[in-house]
């Protein structure tokens, strides 16, 4: 009862923290490119502005249109559920892996359908690069996983995190590897193709408004977020007393979302076959870190 | 006798029905396939949930026997020896449901051919199909196993080539022909016939069995090459790699609800000899085990990265067989392998992967049957295959639509359909064991995310992207298509989210053939998977995801008031031609196929060198062959001499 | 080949009556019928480009319809305009397009508005006027009555796309796209990702300038408008248009005024410059090199604030001289801001060049060949990264320029990057000029001191706007009006070279395609009437128009 009323807890603090993140971010990225940016909060207006909006829908529109931004927030909370985040505790089973990986997948096939089955082609472009991409992250975080799942010889979240010291060198190698798998799924320039964009009208958002485009944005954020914990959690020791290891979390979280924003002001935006081809040159160095982790070096 | 009585059922209809080359003949023999169906059904889960023992020896006349072979053969063709056990049923209740789906599809599908072409003869055709895949499945005898499985594919390709105008559908058959008949059952046959000689000309599976078991011991490099021949025989069947190109080819060919028999049950009925092979007539070795998940891997992935290409319907769903095949093998190979290692973690990794073997192909058979019937509701209605100009078929046909997304989460192995629990099982079971096998579920976990990239285009293409052409007059298919669609989307979401029901059924066959013992005992262990635990509910079971999700979706949606405007589709301010701003099937993943370039053009330079060239010079030396052979005698004596020289070496 | 002045009038004699306009520019007037040789020579052979086609309605004058082609020759450093004219009764002339691709616009604008008729042009479709625009009726003809062009639209336009093969899909870029800050109209045909074909369909922001001049404006009041036909390079059409006034009427401009003049265009160059790099980085996805370049153009536009009193729109010429002076606490001023703006440049943006991104995403893409260049006769940056060097400052030397010293950047590569490091190294050879310019300035009046503009007379004034060299052709009219004006901004000969460009690249790199030529939309669309989407929005009121009765 109690782990599940914790579980609850997380889920509630990250629901309310993510947008404060992601103002953070865009008030940091503002900084370094010499304006003021915008108040921290803005983020929490600027979706509850969309909240109150009326949505207006497309005239050839399907059902999945309307109904997947629920089903991605459903997906990727059930996904936070199985991450120690705030509090250190989380849904845990055997091959609990698998079904994030799997909820990570499906919310990207449910924006995919969903923004397709709005009728425009531009949503069409964007959910195509969005898979595109999907695909091959996919197959990059089941070779990061199987990695870790060799060092710590399982497939339980719960005895993945985190990785100890000593860090082996394929443990280094695959936590580095990870982060930047994080930096690609969470759509950080130069990866920013399928979402906002001046090339095809914002992508997959295009058809989408008021509270449908809220809910979807909210679960982009989310989904950032539920990437940085993940990272987090393989870096961040279990045993600190509760209230330090929330503080912990929450200061690397704010860390980590700093960090990624800086290297994203770097830079410009790829186009979808240069990033498929970057992501291509990650798969036989995963491929490596996985023999070495075999070879306990 | 009891056995017998769909065969028999099966007979008659298809008999009748030949008759009568319009409706009638459809609806008689659909109606019997319906009902022999319902029966194998029957006979099926009696086995499987109650332990029943079903057997029957019959003897047959004289006369049939004379029919059967005119030329008296040193076997007791007489005897026909047919048993239901563990494994049969199984097998059979896929056959029992797919094709009660199917069959009742029939009844409206098949109409559309009236007037052109014969439905007594598709009648004929499908009545037996069904006969003989029954009985393929329930024979204990090899002799007739050869005859019926020979008749099943003469039955099949005569569906295949159903719409007997087309060119395409002809030459689909004829590759089929010279491929999986020709081919792949010249080897079985002769494997088998070996086999025969060896056991002293006994025909009943348990003596052969024994035989084999003997020969493993005393004479492994001979029964290893029978068993490479018999593999490489039924891998055509199952359409592994590299003997699947037929199957990309025949399947869209025959009628929707055939081609649903077809992926969902005739590949199937390999896979049912590869656990008669490797679990029964053989014993499971760790290098089978590696070879058989190596032809497993390339399977999935070949298969599947071939069908992300496709921009015709079936086909499309053609290569995703040749693709889920590949997993079946893989897991059946991976039980193998982690069989033979020692350890009680690896006995429960063996476990969950023989069970996920099987648990696919029945995922496979369900959800792979109702997305080609989906495609036939729609070839129904619009009359085509082409993904690039079709779309918006989902305000037209919302029952289709809604069972073909099903369908497509299923396949992709989202939660919580059942793709997702059977994939969940062959990830469990390869990615923890640290061997080769690792990288084998890592790929597997890829190609799962390719799978569902390509059913994203399969139903959005279909059902959601604006079309290319005005689609007149189409509306929701008849209500027995209907009804079948909806049946198996249930049986779908079913199997997904009460696990337990179909691991029940994969128990007895286990503990018939699987040298653990009961699988259930063993994947007791993986919490949630087998079992809700009481108390602190264990999350994993994939209804609890199913509730969560829905509840979560439904209380933000409900949350706040929602005003709705409708508008025309965002053009930048002109106004389009409403069938102008369309994305075809061809330019979808345009980039990801790029990207993966030198794959596809890897594979189009070893079809090039193994196939095309390969006909080219076979053709030659065969034109220049059959000059000497036209002679029978010659080839007789020819033959003789090498089944002679065989047996010589044998003795 | 005749290469002297000399020799080239010579051989222009052989087709026609030459006679010199003003100072380096010629016009000859020949038959229709040899008007395509004598073009093709003036192009291909002699080495000129095509600049613009002008029609003009002179029944009034002297009974016919006028065709005039304009050619520069930048060698012999002289402009040489053909004339032909049209019987009025059935006015058709020989296209002139089938040899020079460039003229396909110029030619179908004169026949929108002239009703003219260029035989053998390959598609003599509308261009300007408005699909539903009725037909016969030619806006700029001197006698067509007010009362015609009142109507409604009937119903919107959809689009008719070609027939294409099945595996194809369109992609309208605009007229409403994040990608463009004006509207136009791309329609792209898309393969996957790949375009294989483009197609154009401009002139939504025509507000009809040239009409409204004709009518209702002196000539003094013309250079205020002519600022604003563009939101950014509006100082060079209204130098452009006195130059052509001045020419017109042989009036001598002061030098200080020249200087002036010639100050004012450079500031707007390097702001016009560094907009575009900020547009390109944003288009590329690159914010920061969006920010901070126009961090730095701040303080440009804070120098232009600070000589003229305005950012945009200076107000600073009339027919004859500048309005306004520049004192030396100005001028000090100046100098230093350009030195901290030289040096901000160096650091910032030759490293914002360098970066991986931005070169993977710019070189190799947007190919336009020398050839292909030479066929659309595109002007400036885009022709001088594609090989060609031409630069009115250089060759048709105007204002101050003759006294300058600064060179002409080309590169021959042809794509994206090369208009990137053209401009880039325009920015500095401006900034160079502006600080010869500041120091050297001579004293002396503003203003000529008798403008007195005849009738009838003909003007071409040239500048080198940031986009590429503007031309306006002016024919002077009675009672301090103009009888003809044509503007023609750099971007109309610019345009049709994005479809040559599109053909086979990404579709995500389509924008910033569009964007390497630097379209300035508002420049290119400027005669007669816009749309009056579904009768509710005012446009441009036709009452306004009939106020001036044409005579």
């Amino acid at each position: 009862m109690i782990a599940q009323l914790l579980v609850l807890t997380n889920i509630v603090g990250l629901l309310l923290i993510t947008p404060i993140i992601d103002g953070i971010e865009r008030k940091i990225k503002a900084r370094l490119q010499c304006r003021r940016g915008p108040p921290i909060l803005q983020t929490w207006y600027d979706l509850l502005k969309l909240f109150r909006r009326p949505s207006i829908v497309t005239e050839e529109y399907s059902l999945p249109y309307i109904i997947s931004p629920y089903i991605v927030f459903a997906n990727i909370i059930f996904a936070l559920a199985l991450l120690p985040s705030i509090t250190r505790v989380s849904l845990s089973f055997y091959g609990d892996i698998i079904v994030l990986t799997y909820l990570i997948a499906s919310s990207s096939i449910f924006i995919a359908i969903g923004s397709i089955s709005s009728g425009s082609v531009f949503a069409t472009i964007g959910a195509n690069r969005e898979i595109s991409i999907a695909t091959l992250s996919k197959l990059l975080i089941a070779l990061v996983l199987a990695s870790f799942a060799i060092l710590k010889g399982s497939l339980t979240l719960e005895k993945l995190f985190p990785i100890m010291p000593p860090y082996t060198i394929s443990a280094i190698l695959a936590i580095v590897l990870f982060a930047i798998l994080a930096y690609i799924e969470s759509y950080k320039l130069p990866f920013d193709i399928p979402e906002a964009e001046p090339e095809i009208i914002d992508g997959i958002l295009v058809e989408y408004s008021g509270k449908s485009l809220g809910v979807l944005k909210y679960s982009m954020y989310l989904k950032r977020v539920l990437l940085f914990t993940m990272l987090i959690d393989l870096v961040l020791p279990r045993n600190l007393p509760p209230i330090i290891s929330s503080l912990a979390y929450i200061v690397s979280l704010i860390f980590v979302s700093i960090l990624f924003v800086t290297i994203e002001t770097y830079f410009g935006r790829l186009r979808i076959d240069q990033a498929l081809k970057f992501m291509k040159t990650l798969i036989p160095i995963l491929l490596v870190v996985i023999v070495i982790a075999y070879f306990h070096i | 006798m009891e056995l017998l009585i769909p065969a028999a059922l099966l007979l008659l209809g298809g008999t009748v029905s030949s008759v009568f080359k319009g409706r009638l003949g459809n609806y008689i023999s659909s109606f019997f396939s319906t009902i022999s169906s319902l029966i194998i059904c029957y006979f099926s889960l009696n086995v499987l949930f109650f332990n029943k023992v079903f057997e029957e020896r019959l003897i047959l006349a004289p006369v049939y026997v004379k029919l059967v072979s005119p030329i008296s053969l040193p076997i007791n063709l007489s005897l026909l020896h047919v048993k239901m056990d563990s494994l049969s049923a199984f097998f059979c209740l896929i056959l029992g449901v797919v094709g009660f789906a199917s069959s009742i599809y029939g009844f409206s599908y098949v109409n559309r051919y009236f007037k052109k072409e014969h439905l007594g003869f598709y009648g004929l055709n499908y009545a037996f199909f069904l006969c003989f895949m029954y009985l393929v499945l329930i024979i204990y005898d090899v002799f007739w196993f050869i005859i019926f499985w020979e008749l099943m594919t003469v039955t099949s390709q005569f569906l295949v080539s159903y719409e007997k105008e087309k060119i395409a559908a002809r030459k689909a058959a004829y590759k089929y022909f010279c491929m999986v008949k020709a081919g792949s059952e010249a080897i079985i046959v002769s494997a088998l016939i070996i086999i025969i000689i060896l056991s002293g000309m006994e025909t009943s599976f348990d003596i052969v069995k024994t035989c084999t078991e003997k020969l493993l011991a005393e004479n492994p490099i001979l029964a290893n090459a029978l068993l490479a021949m018999l593999f490489i025989g039924f891998s055509v069947k199952a359409s592994l790699v590299p003997f699947h190109t037929w199957l990309p080819d025949a399947h869209p060919e025959a009628p929707s609800n055939v081609s649903a028999l077809l992926s969902g049950v005739m590949i199937k009925t390999a896979v049912y000899m590869f656990f008669r092979l490797f679990y029964f007539f053989f014993k499971p070795t760790i290098y089978w085990g590696y070879i058989v998940a190596t032809i497993g891997t390339v399977t999935l992935f070949t298969g599947t990265m071939y069908a992300i290409l496709q921009t015709d319907s079936k086909r499309l769903l053609a290569f995703h067989s040749v693709g889920q095949m590949g997993y079946i093998v893989l897991a059946l190979g991976a039980s193998m392998v982690l069989y033979s290692m020692k350890g009680e973690v690896y006995a429960i990794l063996a476990s969950a992967a023989f069970a996920a073997s099987l648990y696919h192909a029945l995922n496979h058979a369900m959800f792979k049957s109702l997305l080609f019937l989906t495609a036939g509701s729609v070839i129904y209605r619009t009359g085509l295959r082409n993904l690039n100009v079709l779309g918006g078929l989902a305000r037209l046909m919302p029952v289709t639509a809604i069972s073909a997304l099903i369908a497509s989460l299923s396949i992709s192995g989202i939660p919580p359909f059942n793709g997702f629990v059977s994939k969940w099982l062959i990830y469990s079971s390869t990615i923890p064991s640290f061997t080769l096998l690792t990288i084998y579920g890592v790929i597997a976990l890829f190609i799962s995310a390719v799978t569902a990239a390509s059913f994203v285009k399969y139903f959005t293409t279909l059902f959601t992207k604006p079309s290319a052409l005005e689609l007149k007059g189409v509306k929701e298919v008849p209500i027995v298509m209907l009804f079948s669609q909806i049946f198996l989307g249930v049986i779908c979401i079913t199997l997904g989210i009460y696990p337990v029901l179909p691991l029940t059924i994969i128990s007895p066959v286990s503990k018939l053939l699987f040298p653990l013992g009961d699988v259930l005992s063993y994947v007791k262990v993986l919490p949630g998977i087998a079992l809700l635990k009481v108390g602190f509910v264990s999350i994993n079971s994939p209804l609890i995801i199913a509730v969560s999700l829905t509840l979560i979706s439904s209380i933000t949606a409900a949350l706040l008031p929602h005003r709705i405007k409708e508008f025309s589709v965002w053009s930048c301010g002109v106004s389009f031609r409403k069938y102008l701003m369309n994305m075809p099937a061809d330019s979808y993943f345009k980039p990801f196929e790029e990207s993966f370039k030198e794959l596809y053009l890897t594979g189009k330079f070893l079809h090039k060198v193994f196939v095309e060239d390969f006909i080219k010079r076979y053709l030659l030396s065969a034109k220049v062959l059959a000059r000497g052979t036209e002679n029978f005698v010659v080839m007789l004596t020819v033959f003789a001499l090498i089944a002679f020289l065989i047996l010589l070496f044998l003795v | 080949m005749p290469t002297s002045i000399y020799e080239v009038l010579e051989l222009m004699r052989k087709y026609g009556r030459i006679e010199k306009i003003h100072k380096d520019t010629y016009i000859v007037e020949v038959k229709a019928d040899k008007v395509k040789d004598i073009c093709s020579i003036l192009h291909w052979k002699l080495g000129g480009h095509f600049s613009v086609t002008v029609g003009s309605d002179e029944r009034l004058i002297n009974g016919y319809f006028a065709i005039y082609h304009v050619f520069l020759l930048d060698e012999q450093k002289i402009s040489i305009i053909v004339h032909t004219k049209a019987n009025p009764a059935v006015p058709k002339i020989p296209s002139i397009t089938p040899i020079i691709p460039g003229a396909n616009w110029h030619e179908r604008e004169a026949h929108d508005f002239f009703g003219i008729v260029f035989e053998n042009h390959p598609n003599l479709e509308r261009l300007i006027l408005p699909y539903d625009w009725p037909e016969k009726v030619y806006p700029l003809r001197k006698d067509v009555s007010i009362e015609e062009l009142r109507f409604k639209i009937l119903k919107p336009e959809t689009v008719k796309a070609k027939a294409k093969p099945e595996e194809e899909y369109i992609v309208p870029i605009g007229p409403y796209h994040p990608a463009l800050h004006e509207p136009e109209y791309f329609e792209l045909y898309v393969e996957g990702e790949r375009i294989v074909d483009a197609k154009y369909k401009g002139f939504h922001v025509h507000r009809g300038i040239e009409k409204v001049a004709e009518e209702r404006l002196t000539i003094n009041q013309i250079p205020f408008i002519a600022e604003r036909i563009c939101g950014i390079c509006g100082y060079t059409h209204n130098v452009a248009y006195c130059q052509a006034v001045e020419y017109a009427a042989n009036i001598d401009v002061p030098l200080r005024a020249k200087y002036i003049r010639s100050i004012l265009l450079e500031i707007e160059r390097i702001h016009s410059h560094l907009l575009w790099f900020g547009v390109l980085f944003h288009l590329l996805g690159f914010d920061t090199g969006f920010m901070m370049t126009w961090l730095v153009r701040e303080k440009i536009m804070d120098l232009a604030e600070i000589l003229t009193g305005n950012r945009k729109n200076y107000g600073m010429n009339l027919v004859g001289g500048v309005r306004r002076d520049i004192n030396e606490g100005k001028i000090k001023l100046s100098l230093e801001t350009l030195d901290h703006v030289e040096y901000k440049l160096r650091n910032i943006l030759s490293k914002m060049l360098k970066l991986k991104e931005i070169m993977s995403r710019t070189k190799e893409i947007g190919l336009l060949s020398r050839e292909e260049a030479r066929k659309l006769s595109v002007v400036g940056p885009v022709a001088r990264a594609s090989g060609i060097s031409t630069d009115v400052r250089k060759y048709h030397p105007y204002a101050a320029y003759g006294e300058l010293e600064f060179k002409v950047p080309v590169y021959d590569a042809g794509d994206v990057y090369s208009r990137v490091l053209v401009r880039y190294d325009e920015i500095f050879e401006s900034i160079s000029m502006l600080k010869q310019l500041l120091k050297n300035i001579p004293k002396g009046d503003l203003m000529a001191e008798n403008v007195e503009v005849p009738e009838y007379r003909k003007g071409l004034g040239l500048t080198e706007a940031p986009r590429g060299e503007n031309i306006h052709l002016v024919i002077t009219g009675r009672e301090n009006k103009v009888y003809r004006w044509r503007p023609r901004a750099p971007s109309y000969n610019n345009v049709p070279s994005t479809l040559v460009m599109l053909k086979g690249e990404n579709l995500a790199d389509a924008p910033a395609i569009i964007a390497s030529i630097d379209p300035c939309f508002s420049c290119t669309d400027h005669v007669v009437v816009v749309d009056v989407k579904r009768g509710t929005r005012r446009t441009l009121r036709l009452k306004e128009i009939s106020r001036g009765r044409a005579r």
